[in-house]
């Protein structure tokens, strides 16, 4: 059952006089339930994508084409009063920095309540608020002499936690976490990616979850979207996507991953750094980095190839591969 | 993990912090000063508000103008034979009052003007900002002076008078902390979670940038006893009663300077420097401990 369909979507920002295409013409579904990881290099458009769904782009951005559908209800129609229903009540988001995203001035517990008395209807009173506000940190493992404490007491992994419980208060069917595991130790992305995995189990919670990191992305999803200057390059699952990539982006970006295990030294970078959205190259925006580039990737901007249910690459090379 | 001690509930940690802040503002040298200054300030104005009605008794002689201090006459006399310590007892109700009530209208404009512009930028800002620049271009003092001369005389009048021309700064200076703390990634999770825009205005901006606006309330206090002073001296106060502005024209009228009758300008001065200290020194202190980021506690 799909949970949320994005169509078509497209995102401008206004610089000056200029605008910039940060998202183009993305489409995918997440089904209720399901992992989805989007993958992407710096400026790639996976934070634009997040939050063009929830309508939370910043007064300079806009989008210019496409839907976002969640359960069947247009949210790219929706006025600003419906979204902010949507927020938090149908949709729930976690954002990068675990540091910065608790209010500094008041205890972890009573943003945790302030969460479950934005929307209407979620607990009756402040005692119930308190109440259930206490059940939510237990579930993200924070002990209750913890609760009265102020961010500033907590350790990176616990405000992250925090973050989590509050961003789950009004009983989401979908969470949005934007990076919420990068600039953690790696013992802590653990914990976090661990509970991630536990709530989706307990909760049933569907889970787009946004980073540059394979590994993460590998151990936590089930379908995985590659993402180049704004588009979305490839898709499939997450075993299609990184053990056979099609699009040479993809297949570059899991070469220039190291490995444990494998040959010493068995790994590549890119040449070459992401285009500028102000000065994109005609054609594929990947031509200018791409090994394999034909003389039309500089001159046709590739279209996406179905290659399977719900497995696509937008490459020319892909689609002459196919239609041979 | 186990070895750190449990923290206060989270009631008692609320109702803590205001404590704690009050605990930090005594520990400072500025602070105690400020504070000190304030009580007995707002002391005289009490006991002088009691005690003495308005207006006080001339002297029935001209023997009795410009006496120096004596026993019975603690500060001396002035230009009409008035007892000077009971001038100053019954004329700082009036700075008091002035500077209370204009930084309460000032700041409230200003806090307004501020976190509405600064929060909801585009238009909105741009109009509320060319105001407030418009206004802190104006220099104040003539302003006031015209106000003050073409509005009716009353202490009403002063308090307008003053609060008018002191919102634009503070304006400014809340505006730029809400602009900074506007793009704080909890302010984006509170809009995540579902939070309407006046709810994030009334419980994240507005506690956010409360030290800025309590810190510049106190400097603005001393700026309005100051502005009261002066305004008073030029003529443009209440002259129906008692102030030390109003003490300084009539001493400076009636020739005191001539006369040599140091005693009728110099208390009712140190009266507005002391008063005008202590906001500073408390403001000062203030800030300080009330910015969490110079604070690590």
């Amino acid at each position: 059952m799909t949970l949320l369909a994005v169509d078509g979507l497209s995102v401008q920002y206004r610089q000056g006089n200029q605008r910039l295409q940060a998202l183009d013409r993305a489409s995918f579904e997440v089904g209720a339930g399901s992992r989805v990881g989007i993958l992407g290099e710096s400026g790639s458009g996976k934070s634009t994508l997040a939050l063009a769904i929830l309508g939370m782009l910043p007064p300079n951005g806009e989008v210019t084409a496409g839907t976002v559908s969640l359960g069947g209800r247009c949210l790219t129609d929706a006025s600003a009063k419906e979204l902010v229903q949507v927020r938090g009540r149908d949709v729930g988001m976690v954002f990068q920095a675990a540091m910065n995203s608790l209010d500094p001035l008041r205890p972890v517990i009573s943003q945790v309540m302030e969460a479950l008395m934005a929307h209407p209807g979620v607990v009756e009173n402040k005692a119930a608020a308190r109440q259930r506000a206490a059940e939510l940190l237990r579930m993200v493992e924070i002990r209750d002499d913890y609760h009265g404490m102020y961010p500033h007491e907590c350790s990176g992994g616990m405000r992250q936690r925090v973050a989590i419980a509050i961003s789950l208060a009004s009983g989401p069917g979908l969470l949005i976490a934007d990076e919420p595991v990068t600039a953690l130790d790696v013992i802590t992305q653990f914990q976090i990616l661990s509970l991630l995995e536990r709530l989706k189990h307990d909760l049933g919670l569907a889970l787009i979850f946004v980073s540059h990191d394979l590994g993460v992305i590998a151990n936590i999803c089930d379908e995985a979207i590659v993402m180049y200057a704004g588009r979305i390059v490839e898709r499939g699952t997450v075993q299609e996507v990184l053990r056979q990539p099609m699009h040479p982006y993809t297949e570059m970006l899991v070469n220039a991953m190291p490995r444990l295990t494998g040959t010493r030294g068995a790994f590549s970078g890119i040449p070459g750094s992401p285009p500028s959205l102000s000065s994109l190259p005609p054609g594929c925006p990947f031509h200018p980095r791409c090994p394999v580039a034909l003389a039309k990737c500089s001159a046709d901007e590739p279209t996406e190839t179905v290659l399977g249910s719900g497995r696509t690459a937008s490459c020319h090379v892909v689609a002459a591969g196919v239609s041979t | 993990m186990a070895g750190i001690v449990a923290v206060a509930p989270a009631e008692g940690q609320l109702a803590g912090r205001p404590a704690a802040l009050w605990r930090q503002l005594l520990r400072s040298p500025r602070g105690v000063i400020g504070l000190a200054g304030l009580v007995w300030f707002v002391g005289i104005a009490i006991v002088g508000a009691i005690l003495y009605k308005n207006p006080l008794p001339t002297g029935t002689t001209s023997a009795s103008v410009f006496l120096p201090p004596s026993r019975t006459y603690w500060l001396g006399t002035d230009q009409l034979g008035r007892n000077v310590f009971d001038e100053i007892m019954l004329g700082a109700q009036v700075s008091v009052i002035v500077g209370f009530a204009a930084t309460a209208i000032a700041t409230t404009l200003g806090a307004v003007i501020g976190i509405t512009s600064g929060y909801f930028s585009g238009p909105t800002d741009t109009v509320l900002m060319r105001g407030t620049d418009v206004a802190l271009a104006l220099p104040a003092l003539p302003l006031m002076i015209v106000l003050a001369a073409i509005l009716p005389r009353g202490l009403l009048t002063i308090i307008l008078v003053i609060a008018v021309t002191s919102w634009p700064g503070p304006a400014r200076i809340i505006r730029s902390g809400v602009l900074s703390e506007r793009e704080r990634t909890y302010i984006l999770r509170a809009r995540a979670v579902g939070c309407r825009e006046w709810r994030i205005v009334g419980r994240y901006i507005l506690p956010a940038v409360m030290p800025v606006i309590l810190a510049n309330a106190a400097l603005l206090t001393a700026v309005a006893v100051l502005n009261q002073a002066v305004l008073a001296f030029l003529g443009l106060g209440d002259p129906t009663h008692a102030s030390w502005g109003n003490l300084l024209q009539g001493a400076f009228d009636g020739g005191a300077m001539l006369q040599g009758a140091w005693w009728v300008i110099v208390p009712p001065g140190l009266c507005i420097v002391g008063l005008v200290l202590s906001f500073t020194l408390l403001s000062n202190a203030m800030s300080e401990v009330l910015n969490p980021r110079l604070n690590p506690s």
